[in-house]
């Protein structure tokens, strides 16, 4: 009882909250370095890791956004391959990877503030819009692609890889979003709305506004994103970003952000998620666990979390929330 | 309490997932898919086992191992060979096997599993799971970084990829074979004097995969022969179009249509009206249209032949034992592609990560080894054939023929001979006369 008692302050506790999943990712680091006898912290493996972590770490980055408002969107794969088939086809028209950039980042921020934009129009919730989008923007991808490979020239793509390109730009989209969120009104603001909508709407805050901002930087993390694809793949498919929805919602919520949203939302969030994931994937399979087990090894780690982060305060907002 | 209850079930719900999975062979730590197989070829499997071959003293014994594979969809055929690989060819060749979960044809999962098998220790990376050449590039590209010897059943060009030292070679199916084999299966299935209208599902045709158009070139130039077709454009040209169109035969009663999608419902859009007697498909797609044409000839009450691509199967053996409305069996002809075709791009990876790659080099550069294919036209002819790959006795390949396509094992090795080997090998006339299956 005594136990219990301590588990539970232990798991209040503001900072341990804050910080647990960072300190889960480092036991999870000690557990696979020693159980493969040091092979997982080559380097080189670690390095592995975060380039196959970066795309869903970028995009759920910018995600976090949007589910600390306690809204969701699930059209986040659907927008990102529909933008790396943009952007690819606009490079395959210029052959300048400049504007193949810029497309990417256009197009990405331009797809969250359609979203915004509908939502008002109809008067539909945003979740509802990115749930209707979903469908829609899978179905536009394998229209437009449909059994082609669009390809972007390996060897044109060869330097940009070399020169570590996605790290440097996660880089700079972290340190914006995490001033944007942690060190603005605009964090506060929608981690308000997350805890209480109704007690933001009365304190006066513009919950659409805050919102529309939220999903045009997560649209940043889109664009982003699907250059990374287009950088790491060197080609687009039918089933390019297939699974990335799913990845974003599980990086988030594994790394501690409530799908609810709220005062425990995190901007680290998205990429320690995304490390995570990576991490048991690339460490389980070195300890001979095949990849079906691997799956369902998934599956639990995120029920438990969102077990876990479904505990609602059960007290009003308080005063360093606004 | 309720938390308690919800965690309780999901971990009830999660063993009982794992329920499925084999737990026969020790060795086969990395199979966790071939369970789900689900078929009783895993006890007939156990049972064929001779315990005394393994006394017998080795002559060679190569180093152990680890060879990863990439997989795009776990099907019966990929699920068959999963089974030979880890439940038989590791212990024969001291080889470990990673198997991926279903990566689908997406490139950046391919490239991650690649990583990953790069830190398990693989040496060696099989793809099974892309289907252009375009797409191999980068994991080819992403092999040769890390220093990962790599195959793949490739069915286009490997120009991309052949000035890479780690490729060892593809492997693919006869290109000049497969039309004559379409050829033959439509003189054979339309060989009654009736006139019939074809509905051609040419699949990835049109984005240039090579085995698809060969097979629908095949098709189209019997129907030319047979009827005096006269085309309005070139027939490549015709098998690569990308959209349904009916096209010119210069006969009135001949109507020809190319289908190159992928979905049941677009094929019954086509069928409808009950017009097209003749489906043929140019790649492993005959599950999707099974019902569509099953619901065409019921109302239509006609029967429409089936020529098409697929795998050995217990499902195709139902489409071969299962009759129409008018009494004919659903399926009247199959192009199947056995396991011959998978199992020879390991032998490719083996000698390249066995130091022997310059053995099975062309020119110095690799080259693509092909596999025969299979026809088959009757449920008796099938119930023959969907024996093979079910056990020790009747893999295509028996530990001791394939070390013959290893130069570890067989010093005379050449690339040519390798060539020979694996077409004499995989025909279904050998395999049927080694298994004792005639």
């Amino acid at each position: 009882m005594k136990n219990k008692i301590k588990i539970s302050e232990l798991l209040d506790n503001r900072y341990f909250n804050y910080y647990l999943p960072i300190i889960l990712l480092f036991v999870l680091t000690l557990f696979f370095g020693v159980t493969t006898g040091g092979k997982f912290l080559q380097l080189q493996n670690l390095q592995m890791i975060l380039n196959q972590a970066l795309v869903v770490g970028i995009v759920a980055t910018g995600a976090v956004l949007i589910y600390s408002s306690g809204n969701m969107n699930i059209a986040m794969g659907g927008s990102t391959a529909i933008t790396c088939i943009i952007a690819v086809n606009v490079y395959l028209s210029t052959g300048s990877m400049l504007l193949m950039f810029l497309t990417s980042v256009v197009v990405g921020i331009a797809f969250m503030g359609m979203f915004c934009v509908l939502s008002e129009v109809f008067k539909l919730s945003i979740v509802v819009i990115t749930v209707l989008f979903m469908t829609m923007l899978i179905s536009l991808q394998e229209w437009i692609v449909g059994g082609k490979t669009l390809k972007v020239s390996y060897e044109s793509l060869k330097g940009l890889q070399q020169m570590n390109v996605p790290i440097l730009i996660f880089i700079i989209y972290f340190v914006i979003c995490f001033i944007l969120f942690e060190c603005t009104k605009l964090g506060r603001t929608l981690k308000f709305i997350g805890e209480n909508k109704d007690c933001a709407r009365q304190t006066g805050i513009k919950e659409s506004a805050a919102v529309t901002i939220a999903f045009l930087v997560s649209g940043l993390g889109v664009g982003l994103g699907a250059f990374s694809i287009i950088v790491r793949a060197s080609s687009v498919g039918g089933s390019t970003a297939g699974g990335l929805n799913m990845e974003v919602v599980l990086a988030i919520v594994l790394a501690g952000t409530p799908m609810t949203g709220g005062n425990k939302s995190k901007i680290f969030s998205g990429i320690v998620g995304a490390v995570m994931v990576t991490m048991l994937n690339n460490g389980l399979l070195q300890l001979g666990v095949s990849s079906i087990y691997i799956q369902a090894i998934r599956g639990v780690f995120f029920v438990i979390m969102v077990m876990m982060s479904g505990k609602r305060p059960e007290v009003l907002p308080v005063k360093d929330m606004v | 309490m309720k938390k308690m209850i919800s965690i309780i079930l999901t971990a009830a719900i999660c063993l009982l997932m794992f329920t499925g999975c084999s737990t026969t062979n020790p060795n086969s730590a990395s199979n966790g898919t071939s369970a789900s197989d689900g078929t009783s070829a895993a006890d007939e499997t156990s049972e064929a086992v001779n315990p005394s071959e393994s006394d017998e003293p080795k002559a060679k014994e190569a180093e152990p191992c680890t060879v990863a594979i990439a997989v795009g969809t776990y099907n019966s055929q990929t699920l068959k060979a999963q089974k030979y690989f880890t439940e038989y060819l590791s212990k024969e060749l001291n080889v470990n096997f990673v198997f991926s979960e279903e990566l689908g044809g997406d490139v950046s999962k391919n490239l991650t599993f690649v990583e990953n098998a790069y830190a398990v220790g693989a040496q060696g990376v099989i793809d099974w799971a892309m289907l252009s050449s375009d797409d191999v590039v980068p994991i080819a590209e992403k092999c040769e970084q890390l220093g990962l010897y790599f195959s793949t059943w490739l069915v286009g060009s490997l120009d991309s990829i052949s000035h890479l030292d780690h490729v060892v070679g593809v492997t693919a199916g006869n290109d000049a074979v497969i039309k004559d084999m379409f050829a033959e299966m439509v003189n054979e299935v339309l060989s009654d004097g009736e006139k019939h209208n074809l509905v051609l599902a040419t699949a990835g045709a049109h984005n240039g995969s090579v085995q698809q158009v060969r097979a629908s070139v095949g098709i189209l130039e019997a129907y030319r022969d047979m009827y005096g077709l006269t085309y309005s454009e070139d027939i490549e040209k015709l098998a690569m179009l990308d959209a349904v169109t009916e096209i010119e035969t210069g006969v009135d009663d001949v109507k020809i249509t190319i289908f190159p999608k992928f979905t049941g419902d677009e094929l019954s859009n086509v069928l409808k009206n009950g017009e097209y007697d003749v489906v043929a498909v140019a790649a492993n797609l005959y599950l999707r249209f099974e019902s569509v044409i099953k619901e065409i000839e019921e109302v239509h009450n006609m029967d429409i032949k089936v020529i098409t691509v697929t795998e050995i199967s217990d499902t195709t053996y139902n489409s071969f034992n299962t009759l129409d409305p008018m009494g004919n069996p659903s399926l009247n002809a199959a192009f199947l592609t056995t396991s011959g075709k998978v199992t020879l791009t390991l032998a490719l990876l083996l000698n390249g990560i066995y130091g022997d790659i310059d053995a099975i080099l062309v020119d110095g550069k690799p080259a693509t080894y092909n596999n025969q294919s299979w026809i088959c036209y009757s449920p008796e002819e099938y119930e023959v054939i969907n024996k093979v790959d079910t056990s020790e006795d009747t893999y295509i390949y028996n530990a001791d023929e394939f070390k013959q396509m290893l130069k570890f094992y067989n010093e005379e090795l050449t690339a040519e001979s390798l060539m020979n080997y694996a077409q004499e090998y995989s025909s279904k006339e050998s395999v049927f006369a080694r298994r004792g299956l005639d």
